[in-house]
């Protein structure tokens, strides 16, 4: 595709959110409309809303990317994602709802009375928004760079201006909207490529996804390295390269030996057909039976890593700020259920599409194993594919698909990190409350920028099932032990949330330091998940029992609220959120 | 609403909640793990979709618990006379 038709996809994405948004503003008026659009979206828009915000850059490049390198385990990425609204909607939607909290730390300090749990529910919702947003511009910056060639930065830079504009302009109204229609393009602009993409496949007589040896270039195959990368070579191929290998230039036939090989940026080398693939150090790609069975994964223990993954994503949900805010926007209870039924068909239905393009990059695009750049398959197939205007047309969808995703999760996650800094940490040094929420926008976006600049490219998919796992590891427990034990305390909450979200964050940094390949120290701290959450549990109910005196007083009327159908006429103590607004403005 | 009506009410949304997180676990674990072997022997046109149907079946059955879930609390919500209004739910 050329430079030109990938930067206007990714322009006109930008100006139709931003007009779409415009049109939001004129019916943002009140702090509520702006937090939580008044609570008058209807379950339709809501859900289209929802599933705008929820599918990041994870779910349209990520499981993509994962399946082509790793093949069926990662399937458990789509289950993980929607099975976590089944407990989230069981367990904590409706009680969440009645007790009146805008945000986590709201419902910190409504249910345990205290300023203090409600601090280290800030300081956890910013971390986990930032680990959130991290692979959304990681993922923007691949996406501009591979379709116009722009250097790194340009990408992230874009999403966050955008983003700026609209959150600070029309709130969560606007927002509302924006997501709504961009959950729709994204669905288009994979499942146009996706019908397109099959029917070639099936013109060349459906080859098979799944050769028996490692993978092999089916032709001969010429690939640019656009980033420098070291790969790893298993028998001596004999290839033609342009550029610098292993530190020395070379122009004409190379012989790459068994081992490890560096290829600078700019170099260009034309593999021929049957020639085994070397892949990126910092990938092991599963191959024959391995990539299409279950379990076979790469680390050492691949029923300990599927456990741990999908206990993050089953209860990591409930945890994620952007996500809880959403059951807000609905006008009532019922609407709220009706909602979740539908955000789960939409994302049903976006699911079935990833493993597509995961599936058939294997053939078309295997190049993408060596370069590492696994998360591009969605943006390359289309125009490997077909060719000509209509290749150019698809790729260009996939392109503004692409950047919805990255625009919708960043401004549902910016106001949620923005409204938390601004009301939480920074909230207090700045006297005007509008000014104080710009600055936390503007924060919420700098920090992970510069996270994704400097960081190394990790998998997006990787990162979000990270930031997955610190949330089951912290806000899980504490939602539902704050909603359906009553002996919870202010002490039990901030030491469990302290334990189960630093644990688990460490073990984060751990796998972007260090990450070690071998024994149990791989997946332990690659999927922290099924150790830190019960830890987490464990100190909570400890630290509770042990400190009973410190049980809020009020905690019997807060169980009567979080439990009771909000008609039902009852004392419901006097705590409402929005106090906090009406001192300050 | 009566104290003991509460209670009934409380108790069967309670038994819902148990019985649908039940099956939910049981899918998600039996989907992926338990019959693993089976389902990697099912292959369609020699692509071995076996998995993938599981896992995409999951996810249906997790938005027809769902809509269960739904459907049977507004019938609860309805027998004990429970209507959710936006100006009852919060004066904003």
């Amino acid at each position: 595709m050329s430079a030109s038709t990938g930067l206007a996809a990714i322009l006109l994405t930008a100006l139709a959110t931003i007009l779409v948004g415009v049109v939001g503003v004129r019916a943002a008026r009140t702090t509520s409309d702006f937090y939580v659009a008044s609570r008058t979206v209807t379950p339709w828009w809501n859900a289209s809303a929802i599933g705008g915000e929820y599918l990041s850059a994870a779910s349209f490049l990520g499981v993509a990317g994962l399946v082509l390198a790793y093949g069926a385990d990662m399937l458990w990425f789509p289950v993980g994602y929607t099975a976590g609204y089944l407990v989230l909607l069981v367990l904590v939607a409706a009680p969440l709802r009645r007790s009146g909290a805008y945000t986590l730390p709201d419902f910190a300090e409504a249910r345990l009375e205290s300023l203090a749990a409600r601090r280290t529910a800030s300081v956890l919702v910013v971390t986990i928004g930032w680990l959130y947003l991290l692979p959304q511009f990681q993922a923007a910056g691949l996406t501009v760079r591979t379709v116009t060639g722009a250097p790194q930065w340009v990408g992230p830079v874009l999403v966050a201006v955008v983003v700026l504009v609209g959150v600070l302009s029309g709130g969560m109204r606007s927002i509302t909207f924006v997501q709504a229609f961009q959950y729709w393009l994204k669905l288009t602009a994979l499942a146009l490529p996706a019908i397109f993409i099959v029917l070639v496949w099936q013109s060349h007589g459906t080859p098979s996804i799944t050769q028996d040896g490692p993978p092999v270039f089916a032709e001969p195959t010429v690939v640019d390295i656009a980033t420098g990368v070291s790969v790893e070579v298993l028998q001596t191929i004999a290839v033609e390269a342009e550029g610098t290998v292993d530190g020395e230039s070379v122009d004409g036939p190379v012989s790459l030996s068994p081992g490890s090989h560096t290829l600078a940026r700019g170099t260009q080398i034309t593999f021929p057909a049957g020639v085994q693939i070397p892949h990126a150090d910092n990938l092991t790609p599963l191959a024959g039976e391995d990539w299409r069975l279950p379990l076979r994964s790469a680390s050492d223990h691949p029923l300990y890593s599927t456990y741990s993954l999908i206990l993050a994503l089953f209860f990591g949900t409930m945890g994620l700020p952007h996500v809880l805010v959403r059951f807000y926007t609905n006008p009532d209870g019922r609407a709220a259920r009706r909602t979740t039924v539908a955000v789960l068909g939409l994302l049903g239905v976006f699911y079935l599409l990833p493993t597509v393009y995961g599936a058939l990059g294997r053939i078309y695009t295997p190049e993408l194993l060596l370069t590492g750049r696994t998360d591009a398959v969605v943006l390359l197939l289309p125009g490997r594919l077909v060719d000509g205007m209509a290749g150019d047309a698809l790729s260009a969808l996939v392109t503004a698909g692409a950047f919805a995703a990255f625009l919708s999760t960043s401004s549902g996650l910016t106001i949620s990190v923005a409204g938390v800094l601004s009301q939480d940490l920074i909230g207090h040094r700045v006297r005007n409350p509008v000014r104080a929420f710009r600055l936390g926008a503007s924060l919420a976006l700098i920090v992970p920028i510069a996270l994704a600049l400097l960081s190394p490219s990790l998998g997006i998919a990787d990162v979000v099932g990270l930031a997955f796992a610190v949330a089951a590891s912290s806000f899980c427990p504490m939602l539902l032990l704050g909603i359906w034990w009553r002996r919870l305390t202010d002490a039990g909450a901030i030491a469990g949330l302290v334990v189960g979200g630093g644990l688990s964050t460490l073990a984060v940094l751990g796998t972007i330091v260090w990450a070690p390949e071998q024994g149990w120290w791989g997946p332990l701290l690659a999927q922290p998940a099924a150790w830190s959450m019960p830890v987490a549990f464990l100190v909570m109910v400890l630290v509770s029992l042990a400190t009973p005196r410190r049980m809020a007083p009020g905690v019997n009327q807060t169980m009567i609220r979080l439990h009771t159908p909000e008609s039902v006429d009852l004392d419901r103590g006097t705590w409402d959120p929005e106090d906090r607004w009406r001192t300050r403005t | 609403m009566d104290a003991a009506a509460r209670q009934s009410y409380w108790k069967r949304n309670l038994r819902l909640m148990a019985s649908l997180l039940v099956v939910w676990a049981l899918v998600s674990y039996g989907a992926g793990i338990l019959f693993v072997e089976q389902l990697n022997t099912l292959s369609i046109m020699g692509v071995p979709l076996g998995f993938w149907f599981a896992q995409q079946g999951a996810i249906l059955t997790f938005l027809i618990l769902i809509a269960i879930y739904v459907w049977r609390m507004d019938k609860l919500d309805q027998e004990f006379g429970i209507t959710e209004y936006e100006d009852e739910v919060h004066g904003s």
